[in-house]
């Protein structure tokens, strides 16, 4: 398996956090009404500073670091990040409760060890189980529900 | 007899001290599961105190206050997600002592210097409130502004692979709570999606940057257990010895509290942060700070504790809330009938008194129940990585929604979280960014109204830049970072050097 090199640079993170600054500034410095903006626009004229400085030191680095993001380690986080990304975006269509069961199932299933479904099933109902009593009962949260409950 | 004294036989009545029970060990148990912040307990608690007597009502919400901020620390140490806000320093040495296999003496060292610090805040709380908030009412808009940015520097130099990733994580945070509707001049900015349209809620960040990339982390490791085969038990006795044996940062963290917690509008956040700054700086085991080293655990959760007792200060004697939490819990005194200010303790002493008083009672069994509890938390992490990973995300998108029943706070929570998740990889720490988006607002408002006020004075540069307070706070930030820089350049030629030998 081909590690970092091969997905992005040591510096990715630097380069992107310079970016977000380069964004936040423009976005800061384009306000229409200089009193509301004043803040915005010292705190990313600073974090583009803080942000430049850091890029330049790290390209003066003489050892460019260790790769962090390994093709070994997008494929193995891949499955679990899909699971966290469907739940997040379907959960208040779905119902907070049912969405909550298949995403605890679907998590604890992909990465579990033995993979037993009765174990998994009997977390899933327990963990769902206490959030019900804490967030519906107790706490009167009113959640969206759909199809469950 | 002093006037405090007076009044404790009323904390052991039957239903006052029930009450007190209850609150302590479920703000333990709320505050240990992360999402679920002290301000949020307090305030989701409120309505139920609406039918008690004034006296049992701020004896739940008080017990519930301080338990909550050292329940924090539980999640803080176990899964290095922070109860709340005020936990941020813990996470820094205290989970890596649970990587080490010392989860229960990282435990037991919370409880025990929380309650060291808990003790000397509600005494500070009884013996100085009158001359304690004549000081702090002292504190202008300047002053107030430069304590949001020392915050945000002592956690920069503190939570980054590099000071200057630090600070720019920090200035991410403010840039970040800017975003939303602008409360002083009333427009909307950065709004790109209705989702923004409400800002970005500290909940949501403060799980989102927390919470998600130690999911994603314990996905990448799973199948497994985190450290669970190292855990051990420990001697109590050994741990009473250890906190007993560090003077000098009880001493650090219960001062930096105090002082913190008395400060309106600071909140409790930069308390642990600040405490641990300083320990390490004085500290002849600096080297081992973030690496589970147990002074580190102890600064932050004396400082943490300790600023409880002196952020109700301001609130009992001039109605200023001196945390958030605070102001939440001025709600609560409000809806009862009772007006904090100079009179509170002529008008209405039997209440204040005894709430006071079940503070005080409070933080023993803090200590106890909390010792008690950390047991049974340390098996937490027995947990296999799987469940614990995935109940975590649904816990996160529970605690998160339940803030404002807002779906957005749910959406913004995991896309900061995703985004942190990789950030971190590159070592940019959560904890300025975090920290950023909390003081934000406090510091911006403060930058508002010190311009406002220097527009028609002398002058924005004298106006922030002069004043004996001002220069004091000036010249900590200066010394803050140029300390940690002058730390981070030592270690770094020490590497070299190992590296070349």
């Amino acid at each position: 398996m081909k590690r970092i090199a091969d997905v992005m640079s040591t510096s990715s993170g630097d380069v992107l956090a310079f970016v977000f600054a380069l964004v936040a500034a423009s976005a800061s410095f384009a306000g229409d009404d200089p009193a509301a903006y004043a803040f915005p626009q010292l705190i990313s004229a600073l974090m583009l500073i803080f942000c430049g400085a850091n890029l330049i030191r790290r390209s003066l680095a003489r050892f460019a670091g260790e790769p962090v993001l390994t093709m070994q380690l997008a494929g193995k986080i891949a499955p679990g990040g899909a699971v966290i990304v469907v739940y997040v975006l379907f959960a208040e269509d779905v119902g907070f409760y049912l969405s909550a069961i298949l995403a605890f199932f679907a998590l604890s299933f992909l990465y579990g060890e033995h993979r037993r479904l009765s174990s998994i099933g009997i977390a899933t109902g327990a963990v769902v189980g206490v959030l019900y009593l804490m967030f519906s009962v107790v706490l009167k949260v009113q959640v969206p529900r759909e199809f469950f409950l | 007899m002093p006037d405090f004294l007076q009044y404790m036989g009323n904390v052991f009545e039957p239903f006052n001290f029930l009450i007190l029970l209850l609150g302590t060990a479920g703000g333990l148990i709320l505050g240990a599961l992360p999402g679920l912040s002290p301000t949020m307990a307090v305030a989701l608690l409120i309505p139920f105190t609406f039918h008690m007597e004034p006296t049992g009502g701020l004896i739940l919400l008080g017990s519930v206050y301080t338990a909550t901020v050292a329940g924090g620390a539980v999640s803080a140490i176990l899964l290095r997600i922070p109860g709340a806000p005020a936990n941020i320093a813990t996470t820094l040495d205290g989970h890596r002592m649970v990587q080490q296999g010392r989860a229960a003496q990282a435990l037991q060292l919370s409880f025990l210097s929380s309650g060291v610090g808990g003790l000397l805040g509600v005494l500070v709380l009884i013996f100085f409130t009158p001359v304690l908030a004549q000081w702090a009412l002292g504190f202008g808009p300047s002053h107030l502004f430069w304590m949001a940015v020392l915050g945000v520097t002592v956690i920069a130099s503190l939570a980054s692979d590099s000071v200057v990733k630090g600070l720019a994580a920090g200035c991410m945070g403010l840039w970040i709570s800017s975003i939303g509707y602008d409360g002083v001049q009333g427009v909307h900015r950065f709004t790109f999606t209705s989702h923004l349209d409400g800002g970005i809620h500290i909940i949501a960040a403060l799980v989102g940057l927390f919470a998600v990339p130690q999911v994603i982390d314990m996905l990448a490791r799973a199948p497994g257990r985190s450290s669970a085969a190292s855990v051990q038990r420990h001697s109590l006795w050994q741990a009473l010895r250890q906190v007993a044996g560090k003077p000098r940062t009880l001493a650090i963290g219960s001062v930096v509290g105090v002082i913190v917690g008395l400060v309106p509008g600071a909140g409790g956040q930069i308390a642990g942060l600040v405490a641990y700054d300083q320990s390490r700086k004085f500290s002849r085991m600096r080297d081992n700070y973030g690496k589970g080293e147990p002074e580190g655990l102890i600064a932050a959760e004396t400082a943490n504790n300790a600023m409880v007792g002196p952020s109700l200060v301001p609130l009992l004697t001039l109605s200023i809330p001196g945390s958030p939490t605070a102001a939440v819990l001025l709600g609560g005194l409000l809806i009862h009938g009772i007006f904090p200010g100079p009179d509170l303790f002529t008008d209405y002493p039997d209440v204040s008194w005894t709430f006071i008083d079940a503070l005080l009672v409070g933080q023993v069994l803090m200590v106890v129940l909390g010792l008690a509890l950390c047991r049974l938390a340390a098996k937490v992490i027995l947990l296999p990585e799987n469940y614990l990973a995935a109940a975590v995300m649904v816990l996160a998108v529970f605690g998160t929604y339940s803030v404002q029943n807002s779906y957005s706070d749910v959406l913004i929570m995991a896309v900061l979280g995703g985004g942190m998740w990789f950030l971190e990889k590159y070592g940019f720490g959560a904890g300025p960014l975090v920290l950023g988006i909390v003081l934000g607002p406090i510091a911006e408002q403060n930058f508002v109204y010190g311009r406002t006020i220097a527009t028609a004075g002398d002058g924005v540069l004298p106006y922030f830049f002069t004043g004996t307070l001002n220069v004091i706070l000036i010249a900590i930030i200066v010394a803050s970072i140029a300390g940690s820089v002058a730390l981070e350049i030592r270690a770094r030629r020490q590497r070299e050097r190992e590296a070349a030998s």
